[in-house]
């Protein structure tokens, strides 16, 4: 396609040679140059003007002239497979096409009038016939090409320098700050690479706020029940699985006393080191009380600390049980979690719905407890909704049915191959995906 | 999931539909915000074109809920299919929230 023909205007706005000399003679590159030779190639310019919009020189094709910016600016963009990228913005006394005319290349770049602009444009005809007669022009634009390569090279060395810092993690952003602020093409390439590398810093630290919250989380998980004494009489298991952005599960057992065994499961909405530490405070609170056998009282008593000073908005669904080991009676609050099932050995299943709401909604609120019998070989599951909303790479969950599904597969199995069996079964249902949340899952079979 | 809104009054009516599960949530809880814009906030929320809510679901409502809340406003949900009903229920989250059967009745509800 050819370039836009210069439309040569006589007039106001076109200098006069003189003018023109004065111009030329401004620019760095013709800096050292005679004055004859200064002449010569103001009388072969002429003054062009484009709208803004108007593209100047298109990548790819012939170079045909040189412009040097009299007024206005023009963006430079070059075509990539990615698409067009604009490299660089020029304004007043820059020269442009230089590259194309001296050297007889295609143009590099596409160059866009980004406002009403006037030129003075060299052909190349007239360009290769001064250079013959004015040797000193020629080895000015060599100059020139010299300076502009020796810049880059220096420009390359310290992105170089930088991407090795950032690989070693000894990045600095003061390296490449000095290239941001430069005019030219690889000032617009500095400051992509420093967004690049803030992005990356960013990273970086959310990686080890999480590494952080996955510590407080690990910590305040109990070690594994003796399985003597009153112990005997239950069979637990209980594993959690965070994801990669923690989600906030904990799962929690204690004797309260000789006969009577707790367990908890919770779950906290918010995510990252917020998340973590409300855990442990939840975990504090749920674990204060008990002691005088009130569990309404301890249950509201921890809503009132939980949603007190709760500017995240941050709020914990929890399963809370206490197991008469002599009698298997089940007295329990379930705040909002997804009801637990309780497969009985006798055949069927039931679920324990929610007595109240999450914990750190409504700081008042009145909690309702609910009591159930377990008899020998009957099996409490409670599991967080890590499982039920683990997705595959289509993007479907696992859902209600094929946990059910799987539970029933587990009948009458120890605790620790009901939650292995379950764990595994999302496990290939996700096939891969990548687990958003965390996975929690707690298995109690009452042997009485 | 889609989520539109409109005006009737006073009351700003947000009508969810599709699936509000976990990949929905971050969108549906910025959208959500824009909602809160007057001061009382008053909210209907027509929950007619959801099939399918989740946990994740829950809580952006239940976070809404709260900042209504804090801002001494009022939000009602209605029209909510029998599967999503039974969610609510079994989570317990019906007695956080106002539940009407129809529109009208929500949004005088929440006037």
């Amino acid at each position: 396609m050819a370039e836009a023909p210069a439309t040569a205007k006589t007039g106001d706005a076109a200098p006069s040679v003189a003018e023109i000399v004065t111009i030329l003679a401004a620019l760095p590159i013709f800096a050292r140059l005679d004055p004859a030779s200064l002449a010569a190639m103001a009388e072969r310019c002429a003054f062009a003007s484009f709208p803004a919009g108007e593209m100047i020189m298109q990548q790819g094709a012939r170079s045909t002239f040189a412009d040097v910016i009299l007024d206005g600016e023009v963006d430079v963009f070059v075509e990539t497979p990615a698409g067009q990228i604009h490299v660089a913005t020029l304004g007043r006394h820059r020269t442009v096409g230089e590259l194309g005319a001296a050297a007889a290349m295609p143009r590099s770049a596409t160059v866009v009038a980004r406002t009403d602009l006037s030129v003075l444009r060299i052909d190349r005809t007239s360009l290769l016939k001064l250079t013959l007669e004015h040797p000193a022009i020629g080895l000015a634009i060599i100059g020139e090409l010299g300076r502009r390569l020796h810049g880059m090279n220096r420009s390359l060395a310290y992105l170089t320098y930088a991407a090795n810092a950032l690989a070693q993690e000894e990045y600095d952003p003061e390296i490449v700050a000095e290239l941001t602020h430069q005019p030219g093409e690889l000032a617009t390439f500095a400051r992509a690479f420093a967004e690049m590398a803030a992005e990356l810093e960013a990273k970086k630290q959310r990686r080890d706020e999480m590494q952080a919250a996955a510590q407080i989380q690990n910590s305040i998980l109990p070690q594994p029940l003796a399985r003597t004494g009153a112990l005997a009489a239950v069979d637990l298991h209980a594993e959690m699985h965070p994801a990669r952005e923690i989600g906030g599960d904990f799962y929690d057992h204690y004797l309260l006393d000789g006969d009577r065994l707790a367990i908890t499961l919770a779950d906290v909405s918010g995510k990252g080191i917020p998340a973590a530490l409300f855990m442990a405070v939840s975990r504090t609170a749920l674990r204060a009380g008990e002691h005088g056998g009130d569990m309404v009282g301890d249950m509201e008593s921890a809503n009132r600390v939980l949603s007190a000073e709760n500017a995240a908005r941050m709020f914990v669904t929890a399963f809370h049980g206490v197991l008469d080991l002599k009698t298997g009676a089940l007295r329990y609050c379930n705040a909002g979690h997804n009801p637990p099932y309780l497969l009985r050995a006798a055949g069927g299943r039931e679920t324990l719905p929610a007595t109240g709401v999450p914990f750190g909604v409504d700081g008042g609120f009145k909690y309702r407890i609910a009591d159930t019998v377990l008899r020998p070989g009957d099996t409490l599951f409670v599991f967080s909704d890590g499982i039920t909303e683990a997705v595959n790479v289509a993007g479907e969950e696992f859902g209600v049915p094929r946990l059910e599904a799987g539970l029933e597969e587990a009948r009458g199995r120890r605790a620790e191959s009901v939650v292995g069996h379950v764990l595994d079964r999302t496990k290939v249902f996700a096939d891969g995906a990548e687990q958003s949340d965390d996975i929690t899952a707690l298995a109690l079979v009452y042997r009485g | 999931m889609e989520i539109a809104q409109e005006r009737d009054g006073d009351v700003v009516i947000v009508r969810f539909s599709g699936r509000f599960d976990s990949s929905a949530a971050p969108a549906a809880e910025e959208r959500l915000s824009t909602a809160l814009a007057d001061l009382p906030p008053r909210l209907a929320l027509d929950m007619s074109g959801l099939n399918y809510i989740s946990s994740a679901g829950l809580r952006v409502l239940l976070v809404l809920a709260k900042r209504v809340q804090q801002a001494n406003g009022k939000a009602v949900l209605f029209g909510l299919a029998p599967n999503v009903r039974e969610v609510f229920a079994v989570s317990g989250f019906d007695t956080i929230f106002s539940i009407e059967p129809d529109p009208a009745s929500a949004i005088a509800a929440v006037r």
